[in-house]
């Protein structure tokens, strides 16, 4: 696609999409930390990814603000005007996801006891799938690239699978080992989470097809037809 | 989606000619009734030049020839029996710059029905003259002065009584050509009301270098580059996800 | 001085013998001797000429040191601070208002000797009787002086002269306004570029015929015609007619009339033809009801000068309209005009204070005036004109 003819209405454009692959990089960095952390046991990034929050909830700021200045002054059109609504919703999105992983890396924090080793196994796994997903979405959409998002649609499925395997074995243990009740209910909790960032993921590459094609919502439709 | 009601206006291959250069090539599209259409494209594009060929205002232009068929109310307008006389008191045209007479305000909006013999006595003249000014908005500051110069009023004013007279003689289509350009914002954001008024009734086929103005008013955006019709569609999907090309990078300010 | 050196006895008669010797001693100091003048006449030549000789060595040598001074200052003016541009601008300035002074100081200079003499005339006739008789008949004058027996006074009333100014003008503009306005209407409205172009320079053309030619043809060939034809038709066609007159002189209009509202009608906005076409309105009813309607401040200040024109025309009337002043109504007699007038009286070898030689003047400040008002109220109209498409 050829510039602008005003040239400063395509630098605002390229900063604002900078801005979201700069938040889209620190929001993965700190939930592959604080998972693997987890799994470890390791307490010490905890503090830091909780303090970094805060920055990551100003980057959203700034990028809302952006946003709104270019719909003022602009008036974009078209597919400059998606790019300008999309960058907004892919905000929101990360945002939430820097709180769920916030919220991890706190249960990490108070975590009194280690893995059992299938567990920690599963969550690695779980873990794993949803840091590439998150990664996997933000990237096409920094590159305004539709054809990844199948890939993801369907890894986000697994995730939700993962999600059910881990929820059931966490709750055998459960029954099994009643003295880590607290530690395990968190557990649950980060289980959650993790399938939560795989639909927030999920709602970045939707947001993608939109800004490329223009379609809506195009994983409603794939949802109903799946036996989820 | 461009799903027409009812057509109106029906251009088939319609190409026009200056001499020898070709203005506008082959052209076919439908306008809806009562609704309100936009025509958009840089300028020198056709766009004013297609307008014209719905009024056969291009008559008056000597070098002009016109091929293929306009059909107004399903009539073709370009037959040789056909007398353009009503056919332009059924297509009314207001125009970029306002241009009232240089007579009274009741004597420009009564122009036209004179003309056409629309009325035999005086009191009914007074009625026509009453709504028409009061369908262009412009009865209530007018009214205690009818007999005053129609050039006397301010930019906004003259292009409303420019509308008024046009209305006057009843139209079924009104032709705009850049009715804002010559008028500050307050001014337009009238005009733009009283067009989304009058489409209740009339249709409205305008062209217009702004495409906010586009965006705002109409309910189809037809693009026009260099005498071709490049899209034309609603006027949402036009301005959120057209499928030309050439109408994003002319929309989004990439070429212009 | 030379009068204080003439002899003290020589007999002087007057003012008018001191002018004579004067005279007489200022031609032969430049050469001119006639007959056998008296020997102190000649020393008092012979004086006069070494007085200007040294008048004139010393008016050389006063301009000679003025421009030199002058010359000094000028340079002495010439410094970096100098700003030459601007003593330029004021220099052109005082030049473009010296001669703009000098145009405004004729034309007053001329209506005042007019209104100086006009007043001598109203001093032996009153303005009444002037503005108010019907008769002309000023040729009394001279035979009531020279005592031949004829009765009757001068009459100098100027209605009938007045009177044939306006029929002859009311004849020409009957043929020169609807013909003029015709035919601009023609040439802006329906001609194309190409036979504009030739039509229009052709009207101009009529406007540069000479008045002389035209006079000429109304009295050769018009003025018979209208007589003969007059015949024909059982009438009786004076052979010196306001129509024949009135006739050419209208033709010579025409271009007035034409050129102008063409120019006036041309200049009504498209936009405006275009409003009217839109609603539906032909050409002719679009010209008769906008174009002509807008353009008619215009077309009345063209004919309004056309007007001017035609009171003002003398050629024509002196070759083709009678001399005879004719109080009437009927284009078909002979009738004369107030500057038809003027030169009949003017061209004699009449005294210049008579009364008739000064009504000359009278006629001459009254059409002033009457050309005066008229291109004022044309003025008027234009300015009027101008505001609407502000």
């Amino acid at each position: 696609m050829s510039n602008h003819i005003v040239e400063t209405y395509d630098e605002d454009l390229r900063e604002l999409h900078l801005l979201i692959a700069h938040m889209g990089k620190d929001v993965s960095t700190a939930l592959e930390t604080t998972c693997n952390d987890l799994v470890k046991g390791d307490k010490g990034s905890a503090d830091d990814v909780i303090e970094h929050d805060k920055d990551i909830n100003a980057q959203e700021l700034n990028i809302n603000l952006k946003a709104q200045k270019l719909l003022a002054l602009r008036a974009p059109m078209a597919s400059d005007l998606r790019v300008v609504l999309t960058s907004i919703q892919v905000a929101g999105n990360l945002e939430r996801v820097g709180d769920l992983t916030k919220n991890i890396a706190k249960i990490n924090r108070k975590m009194g006891m280690s893995l059992p080793a299938n567990i920690a196994n599963l969550v690695k796994k779980m873990s794993g799938l949803a840091t590439e997903i998150l990664r996997v979405s933000i990237s096409a959409y920094s590159n305004k690239e539709e054809n990844q998002t199948q890939k993801i649609f369907d890894d986000d499925v697994t995730l939700d699978k993962q999600y059910k395997e881990l929820s059931k074995a966490i709750l055998r243990e459960i029954k099994r080992d009643e003295d880590h009740l607290e530690d395990l209910a968190h557990l649950l909790f980060v289980t959650r989470h993790l399938e939560r960032i795989g639909d927030h993921a999920k709602n970045i590459a939707e947001a993608t097809i939109y800004m490329c094609s223009g379609e809506m919502n195009r994983f409603d439709s794939l949802e109903d037809n799946q036996d989820v | 989606m461009l799903e027409l009601g009812e057509v109106i206006v029906n251009c088939a291959d319609v190409s026009v000619f200056y001499g020898d250069t070709r203005a506008i090539n082959n052209i076919s599209i439908d306008i809806e009734k009562q609704s309100i259409t936009a025509f958009i494209g840089p300028s020198g594009c056709g766009k004013s030049t297609f307008l014209r060929t719905i009024n056969r205002m291009n008559d008056t232009i000597d070098s002009c020839r016109i091929e293929g068929r306009v059909k107004v109310d399903g009539e073709d307008i370009y037959a040789p029996s056909v007398d353009v006389v009503p056919l332009r008191a059924k297509v009314g045209m207001v125009f970029q710059k306002p241009n009232p007479f240089p007579k009274s305000i009741y004597e420009n909006v009564a122009y036209g029905p004179k003309i056409h013999g629309l009325s035999n006595n005086k009191n009914h003249l007074d009625e026509i003259v009453e709504k028409a000014l009061t369908r262009a908005g412009l009865w209530a500051e007018v009214k205690d002065r009818l007999h005053d110069s129609g050039t006397g009023l301010s930019g906004g004013q003259q292009q409303r009584l420019c509308i008024a007279r046009t209305i006057a003689v009843e139209p079924q289509i009104i032709l705009m050509d850049e009715p804002c350009s010559a008028l500050d914002p307050i001014a337009t954001s009238k005009i733009e009301a009283l067009m989304s008024e009058l489409s209740a009734e009339y249709t409205i086929i305008i062209v217009t270098h702004s495409m906010q103005q586009a965006a705002r008013v109409s309910k189809r955006t037809a693009f026009f580059h260099l005498g071709d019709l490049i899209e034309y569609d609603s006027t949402d999907t036009i301005f959120t996800n057209p499928k030309e090309q050439k109408t994003e990078d002319y929309i989004t300010g990439r070429f212009g | 001085m030379l009068v204080g050196q003439f002899p003290s006895d020589l007999e002087i008669e007057g003012r008018q013998t001191v002018l004579i010797l004067l005279a007489q001693i200022k031609n032969i100091s430049n050469g001119i001797v006639v007959g056998q003048p008296d020997i102190w006449i000649l020393e008092s030549a012979e004086k006069l000429t070494s007085w200007q000789g040294i008048s004139n060595v010393i008016i050389s040598s006063l301009a000679a040191a003025i421009s030199f001074l002058g010359g000094l200052y000028g340079v002495s003016l010439i410094k970096p601070e100098f700003r030459a541009r601007n003593s330029v601008e004021v220099l052109l300035l005082a030049g473009l208002a010296v001669c703009s002074v000098i145009a405004i100081i004729t034309t007053i200079g001329i209506v005042f000797s007019v209104i100086f003499e006009s007043i001598r005339f109203f001093k032996l006739i009153p303005p009444l009787e002037f503005l108010s008789g019907t008769v002309w008949n000023p040729e009394f004058e001279g035979a009531a002086r020279a005592g031949s027996g004829q009765e009757g006074r001068a009459a100098y009333g100027s209605i009938p002269l007045f009177a044939g100014t306006f029929l002859i003008s009311i004849i020409a503009l009957s043929v020169s306004v609807p013909v003029g306005l015709l035919a601009a209407i023609y040439l802006s409205e329906y001609a194309t570029r190409r036979v504009r172009g030739t039509v229009k320079p052709l009207l101009e053309i009529l406007a540069g015929v000479p008045t002389v030619v035209y006079g000429f043809f109304a009295a050769l060939t018009i003025a018979p015609f209208f007589r003969e034809t007059g015949v024909l038709l059982g009438l009786d066609v004076a052979s010196e007619s306001a129509l024949a007159a009135g006739f050419v002189m209208g033709i010579m209009i025409i271009p007035f009339v034409s050129s102008l509202s063409d120019d006036v009608i041309n200049s009504v906005p498209q936009s405006l033809r275009d409003a009217a076409l839109g609603l539906g309105s032909t050409k002719s009813e679009t010209i008769k009801k906008v174009v002509l309607p807008a353009a008619l401040p215009g077309i009345v200040a063209s004919i309004i000068l056309a007007v001017s024109r035609a009171v003002g025309e003398t050629m024509i009337v002196v070759m083709a309209a009678g001399l005879a002043a004719n109080l009437t109504a009927n284009p078909l007699d002979a009738v004369t005009t107030v500057t038809a007038q003027i030169v009949t009286i003017l061209v004699g070898d009449q005294e210049f204070e008579s009364a008739k030689t000064l009504s000359a003047f009278a006629l001459a400040l009254t059409l002033i005036v009457i050309t005066l008002v008229l291109n004022f109220f044309a003025l008027q109209i234009v300015k009027k004109y101008r505001e609407q498409y502000e």
